[in-house]
């Protein structure tokens, strides 16, 4: 394992980590939230989502291995990525 | 009249050349019996289950806290991966559901894993009444 690899995988768990973290705390079932801040919740929740099932399916082609997390492993990209855009927008909804 | 075991044998049927379809997991050449996947659909659930019921909340916002729950969520989410990869079959067929459901299953089965192990292990082995929390802290 070179020392890339291992740097990704530290930072796939870091990602993981701090996302599971993220969507513990959102609360989009909270009463009182304005439409708009209730649809930045619901956001939110979906944005750290992706980014902790992006890192996960690094996680487990990196420590499993093996040809059947090779296809699965090509989603972690498109999903971090989709993570953060939701995360962009979200921001924009939550600033108006 | 159609015997009764008929449906569950489809299913049990369908199940199993489902299984035999998708590449099964391997470790170091040992098959795991787990399905990519299935454990995908319970990551998602259990994720699900963490947003909306907050199964694994927080304990304080120190650093020592903070690490503590993030390996508790961690362990949580691949508990219920897990959990759903092999439960979940096995309630399809106790359900007798068609296999096209698998993934669905799997979802559910991954955000009630926490309360599906804690009411299995609580039918084996009842609290004891004189303890405070029969030692399964929640």
């Amino acid at each position: 394992m070179s020392l890339m690899q291992i740097l990704i995988i530290v930072a796939a768990l870091v990602v993981l980590a701090e996302a599971l973290n993220k969507v513990e705390r959102t609360n989009p079932r909270c009463r009182g939230l304005s439409p708009r801040m209730r649809l930045a919740e619901w956001l939110k929740a979906a944005a750290w989502g992706l980014l902790a099932t992006g890192a996960a399916l690094y996680l487990g082609g990196a420590m499993l291995g093996g040809a059947v997390w090779v296809g699965l492993r090509e989603w972690a990209g498109p999903l971090v990525l989709m993570g953060f855009a939701i995360l962009v927008v979200r921001t924009r909804v939550k600033e108006g | 009249m159609p015997e009764p075991t008929t449906t569950t044998a489809a299913a049990a049927a369908t199940i199993s050349g489902a299984a035999l379809a998708v590449p099964m997991l391997t470790v170091a050449g040992v098959p795991l019996g787990l399905r990519p996947d299935v454990l995908v659909a319970g990551f998602a659930g259990a994720l699900v289950a963490i947003v909306l019921l907050h199964s694994v909340p927080a304990d304080g916002d120190t650093w020592p806290h903070m690490l503590r729950a993030s390996v508790r969520r961690i362990a949580v989410a691949f508990a219920s991966s897990l959990t759903a990869g092999y439960l979940t079959p096995l309630a399809l067929l106790m359900a007798d559901v068609p296999e096209s459901l698998l993934l669905g299953g799997a979802f559910a089965v991954g955000a009630g894993a926490q309360a599906i192990l804690r009411g299995v292990i609580d039918r084996l082995r009842p609290r004891m009444p004189h303890s405070d929390d029969g030692g399964a802290r929640s």
